[in-house]
């Protein structure tokens, strides 16, 4: 269901109490609105002199002007199997439902630090929260489809996904964000707690329509011996902008960020991670794969930050791209700063175009040019995704990048 | 005496502007096994790459023929789908994409689509694999990947079996293999060799000749067959080494009249 907001985004406080109102939400949480209003009046804009904004001009994802769009996410399972209890719900119905894993917004919301991180949590518009149980573990994944159906113009949709992972729970979580033809401002923030011991798989498909321009934010705190797996599939929209955040809080936690991007046509990827080990023996492992075709843009940093005292951290980093056009660029930045002594960091890139080599191999067993370049595209995401657990959720994402594979390629 | 399965004509071949090929004839017919020997730099791999059909391999003169069509505009997938096969000396890895799936894709293309059912398919593949002594897990792994020199090699013989070509070209087959690999790759060769099938036999060394018995024996120097013979003549060359024909023949010596 999506409902168009009657009037134009703009700063007046009565734009949100509508917006909470329409929501049927608690009182505490037209409060934590207001609050992130002030926040995004005060915070200065994004200099493109920033590093983060160096590649991706800050002044796109501006909201006002712009019709907001409020989306009720719609929830299911994949794969086959016996149904699972319902774990998800709207985030601002788990607002009333669930106001134990709201204290930040019941006590003012946090203190931003990041303008669009406030404007989220201003106009949120949509969004989902998932509650995994504690100590048990969910067979089939749970999938969060937002779509935004036809709507208009000028749009922006902000919306809130909140999963917390309780001590020993496990579970796999795919959320798939997408919208019709037409200039949209998305910005989706996503926020993974993982209690001790707990174990989460998370998909984010950013496939958004051909006029939208994304600025995700994801922000995962693990505490002791929890486990992580994010995966970034960068498919769809003009302009993506993305902070990947994972905060090792507490002792042997790891996690692992994985990414897969496949840029056609004109589309503009700028991905930053951020693998920050705040305490010892924490593992972080990220492997970002970058395709790109026609005359697209990627651009990954890798940040890997390891705190005094972070001892026997291991981190790694790999980000591979593979550029199918003359006229596709891929920037790779590793940015890694260590102020521990006894850790392993370790980090690459690579940059290839078609092999000619493989290209060979691969005909002389009969397959054609354009079928060997496939399975090479192929081979080259299989790698990141089979990295993923679950028969139907590596399915139903190679599915996913072969859609895309066949769209951008031709026939 | 049957029609010529391939035939090679006077072939030129140069690599990146290089002459490698100068000159070299061959008739293979249905039901032989041929051995080409010779010294490093002789032009072994350059035929091998050229007769499969490799982009970088350019014919600039003479022409090969294989059952009564020349081939030379045929693409390489073209010359596969027409069963035409090359064991690779250096096999190449391909991340992300299964050996099962890769051959399941190979022998569609080269079979038809149509006459492929994915579960007898896999039971052909696990009998081949079994034959070869290749561990089933090996369908699941990423196409030479990780694998040491045997693996690659075995599973180059494991395709050639799939594939069933009617030629085969085994490009130094025996290099990297310890004498039980080569054994069981060399075995793997002979079973699948049949009446109708020509096979070229590329080696440096005589030594896989003493499991893939060839009728016929040439050797290659400075990218011409200068000698030629039965299986003895692989023998006397183990025994006397390469250097004198180098000596006579080799790119050094004095140039050959053409047509002398």
């Amino acid at each position: 269901m999506t409902t168009m907001a009657d009037d134009m985004l703009n700063l007046e406080p009565a734009s949100i109490e509508a917006l909470s109102r329409q929501m049927g939400e608690p009182d505490w949480a037209l409060e934590a609105r207001r609050r992130a209003l002030a926040a995004f009046v005060e915070l200065p804009c994004p200099e493109r002199t920033q590093e983060a904004w160096r590649r991706t001009r800050p002044d796109l994802f501006d909201p006002q002007g712009r019709r907001i769009a409020r989306v009720t996410p719609a929830f299911d399972l994949l794969g086959e199997g016996e149904p699972e209890p319902p774990v998800g719900m709207p985030f601002e119905q788990a607002l009333s439902h669930e106001p134990g894993d709201f204290q930040d917004l019941r006590q003012g919301g946090p203190v931003f630090q990041e303008k669009d991180s406030a404007m989220n949590a201003a106009w949120r518009s949509g969004g989902a929260w998932v509650g995994i149980p504690r100590d048990r573990a969910l067979g089939r994944p749970l999938r969060i489809a937002h779509e935004v159906p036809a709507f208009q113009a000028p749009g922006a949709f902000f919306p809130h996904t909140r999963i917390v992972g309780r001590r020993h729970g496990k579970a796999t979580v795919v959320e798939s964000f997408g919208s019709a033809e037409g200039d949209l401002l998305a910005a989706p923030v996503v926020d993974l707690h993982l209690e001790e011991g707990a174990s989460l798989q998370y998909v984010l498909v950013s496939r958004w329509g051909e006029g939208t321009r994304a600025l995700t934010r994801l922000q995962a705190r693990l505490e002791r011996n929890s486990q992580l797996k994010v995966l970034f599939l960068g498919l769809g929209g003009a302009t993506t902008k993305a902070f990947l955040t994972g905060n090792l809080e507490g002792e042997g936690a790891k996690s692992e960020f994985l990414g897969l991007v496949f840029a056609s046509g004109g589309q503009h990827f700028d991905v930053d991670t951020l693998q920050n080990h705040h305490v010892p023996a924490g593992s972080s492992d990220v492997l970002f794969n970058c395709a790109l075709n026609q005359a697209s843009h990627s651009v990954f940093t890798g940040n890997i930050f390891v705190a005094p005292g972070a001892q026997k951290t291991d981190a790694y980093q790999k980000n591979r791209n593979l550029l199918l056009s003359g006229k596709a660029h891929a920037d790779s930045i590793p940015k890694l700063e260590i102020l521990a002594n006894d850790v392993r960091c370790t980090h690459g890139a690579t940059f290839t175009t078609y092999d000619q080599d493989q290209q060979f191999y691969l005909q002389s067993r009969g397959l054609q040019d354009a079928d060997a370049r496939r399975l090479i595209i192929t081979g080259f995401f299989q790698e990141v995704i089979e990295r993923l657990e679950g028969p139907s959720l590596v399915a139903w994402l190679a599915g996913l990048m072969q859609d895309k594979m066949e769209a951008s390629l031709g026939t | 005496m049957s029609d010529p399965l391939l035939k090679i004509e006077n072939l030129h071949v140069a690599v990146e502007g290089k002459q490698i090929l100068r000159g070299l004839n061959l008739v293979v017919r249905p039901g032989e096994i041929h051995a080409i020997m010779g010294p490093n730099g002789s032009g072994k791999s350059t035929l091998s790459n050229a007769l499969m059909g490799h982009p970088n391999y350019q014919v600039t003169d003479g022409a090969v023929t294989y059952k009564g069509q020349e081939i030379q505009e045929w693409p390489a997938d073209e010359r596969a789908r027409q069963g035409i096969f090359l064991a690779f000396q250096y096999p190449t890895a391909i991340p992300g994409v299964s050996l099962g799936n890769f051959l399941l894709a190979a022998v569609r293309n080269v079979r038809g689509a149509a006459n492929v059912k994915p579960l007898e398919f896999r039971k052909e593949l696990m009998a081949c694999m079994k034959d070869l002594g290749i561990r089933q897990d090996f369908a699941g792994r990423y196409v030479n990947e990780g694998f040491s020199g045997g693996e690659k090699k075995r599973v180059e013989i494991l395709q050639m079996a799939m594939l069933k070509p009617s030629l085969a070209i085994l490009d130094e087959t025996d290099s990297g293999l310890d004498i039980d690999a080569l054994r069981i790759v060399a075995e793997g060769v002979n079973r699948q060799v049949t009446p109708e099938m020509g096979v070229l036999v590329i080696t440096h060394y005589q030594r896989l000749l003493d499991y893939i018995k060839p009728h016929f024996v040439h050797v290659l120097v400075a990218g011409r067959i200068v000698q030629s013979g039965g299986p003895e003549l692989a023998l006397e060359l183990e025994a006397r080494g390469y250097d004198e024909l180098l000596r006579t023949h080799g790119a050094d010596a004095a140039p050959v009249v053409a047509g002398a």
